[in-house]
């Protein structure tokens, strides 16, 4: 997706985590952050998961079988697919 | 010890991305060799899905057919147009252009429904007969795309490796010079097709982009599925990624061409410019319903690239909280920095989320300016460095897209032309 290069490139709060609880606002931004950091480890968990399943798949040596008659998975040579 | 980690993941965020972007943009520097296989004379079909295109067809349609190619023709396919978009396909010359008209309530049921009629009136009206499908490339082109007059020789060269199925080209934006968002816009899109694209050859998840597609026809007829009608193209908000990923599971290979770029017109204002990416953001949620079949069939090293890049638009929700937690942090510590009569802001406010924020503005700017030498240097990483702003657009398109996914909207104005 185009906004690919927008991640990464996000002003993050580095010092946040040794700012001072009693500045007016601090507690909310820290929650802000919070949930992004428990959001990306759900991300984490499920892309452990489907990492796992698509391994699997390919030890299964599944790879490759919607291709057409003849064809082989992306990346290899050979003849016409 | 909880509030800790989760800080340090929210970090990671920032870490991951990091490295992925300058992991690609490293192998985007790498030059690709290429599989040749024997030369073939090819025939080129440009399609062009067009509904109320008055404004942008004519220069469009002047460009391909003084393509300096031997073996071509368009085909417009007019979706119901109120407009004159029909009057324009038929004054451009019956030689090299076609016109099929679509009426309702069978039209305008979006691009895809739109490209598979297309084909369908190829086949059925025997333009194609004598042809062998692996030798005729269908190339998706927007009403107001204008390709390169080198696009053909250009693209011709990829299809000599029997092997790859399509071939995406670069996008720019031919209004660029009308301000900062179109300027913006055209960096965007120049930054995607020139490092990610790029990179994604050698990982083998090319993505197709919907205008300057190029595809084999035998790549699209094996996307077919047994007993059912339609044809290659998907009901998606985002067709040309779904169909992209398809033919990567299929085993074609998808190539990216840098040396051709077919240009369109840039939205020039902020409003438009962000409902057209909350279409393209719901699109790419929908998307996740190619997850089993990447699994599935998709070669790993390319699959996991393909999960990410299915998954960005999560972390670009998540990742959008973070500015938000930084302006009402500074905010915060102004006003506490008011009372205490000192000022509470460190350095490293200020160096620390600039190293990891805007680091990544230098390569853009290095990358985009090869593209547009009469920039500057120094202009084009300044420039870089409001494209960072830029991107937060995405962050108001993304929460937009899943607000009206949530609540069952599917339906979509196109963008208007100027």
């Amino acid at each position: 997706m185009y906004g690919k290069p927008a991640l990464g490139s996000v002003l993050p709060m580095a010092g946040l985590t040794v700012a001072p609880q009693v500045l007016p606002g601090i507690p909310f931004a820290k929650g802000l952050q919070e949930a992004a950091g428990a959001g990306f480890l759900l991300y984490c968990t499920s892309a452990f998961v489907l990492i796992a399943v698509k391994l699997w798949f390919a030890a299964r040596g599944t790879l490759g079988s919607g291709a057409p008659e003849g064809g082989a998975p992306a990346g290899t040579t050979g003849s016409r697919p | 010890m909880t509030g800790e980690v989760l800080l340090g993941s929210a970090i990671a965020i920032i870490v991951m991305a990091g490295c992925y972007n300058t992991t690609l943009f490293l192998l985007s520097r790498r030059r690709i060799r290429r599989v040749r296989g024997p030369r073939q004379q090819r025939l080129y079909v440009f399609l062009l899905a067009c509904l109320n295109e008055e404004k942008v067809l004519a220069e469009s349609l002047a460009r391909i057919t003084a393509l300096p190619a031997g073996n071509f023709l368009a085909l417009v396919i007019d979706d119901a147009s109120d407009d004159g978009t029909a009057d324009i396909a038929r004054a451009a010359g019956p030689e090299r252009v076609r016109l099929l008209q679509r009426t309702l309530p069978n039209a305008r049921r979006g691009k895809g429904a739109a490209l598979n009629a297309g084909i369908r009136h190829l086949r059925e009206s025997g333009l194609m007969d004598g042809y062998d499908p692996h030798d005729v490339i269908i190339c998706v082109v927007d009403a107001d795309g204008r390709l390169d007059e080198h696009v053909v020789q250009s693209v011709d060269p990829f299809f000599d490796n029997p092997r790859v199925g399509a071939t995406q080209i670069g996008v720019r934006m031919y209004n660029r010079h009308l301000g900062l968002l179109a300027r913006l816009q055209d960096m965007e899109f120049v930054i995607y097709g020139d490092i990610f694209q790029c990179a994604r050859r050698y990982i083998g998840s090319v993505g197709m982009g919907g205008n300057g597609q190029f595809m084999r026809l035998a790549a699209l007829d094996s996307l077919a599925v047994p007993g059912r009608e339609g044809g290659p193209w998907s009901d998606s908000l985002t067709e040309d990624l779904d169909l992209g990923v398809r033919l990567i599971a299929r085993g074609w290979t998808n190539q990216h061409c840098t040396a051709a770029a077919v240009s369109q017109q840039a939205v020039l204002d902020v409003r438009r410019l962000v409902r057209q990416r909350s279409r393209w953001f719901q699109g790419h949620l929908q998307s996740a319903g190619l997850v089993p079949l990447i699994l599935r069939s998709v070669p790993t090293r390319a699959a996991v690239d393909l999960l990410y890049h299915l998954s960005s638009p999560v972390l670009i929700l998540l990742t959008s909280l973070l500015p938000l937690s930084f302006l009402v942090a500074v905010a915060g510590t102004v006003i506490g920095s008011v009372q205490a009569g000192r000022p509470l802001i460190t350095p490293m406010w200020v160096i620390g989320p600039y190293v990891l924020s805007f680091t990544a503005a230098y390569a853009y700017g290095f990358v985009y300016r090869r593209r547009e030498r009469g920039l500057g240097l120094v202009r084009s990483i300044l420039l870089s460095h409001v494209f960072v702003f830029y991107g937060y657009i995405w962050f108001a398109a993304g929460w937009w897209g899943l607000w009206r996914m949530l609540t069952g909207k599917q339906t979509w104005l196109k963008t208007a032309r100027t």
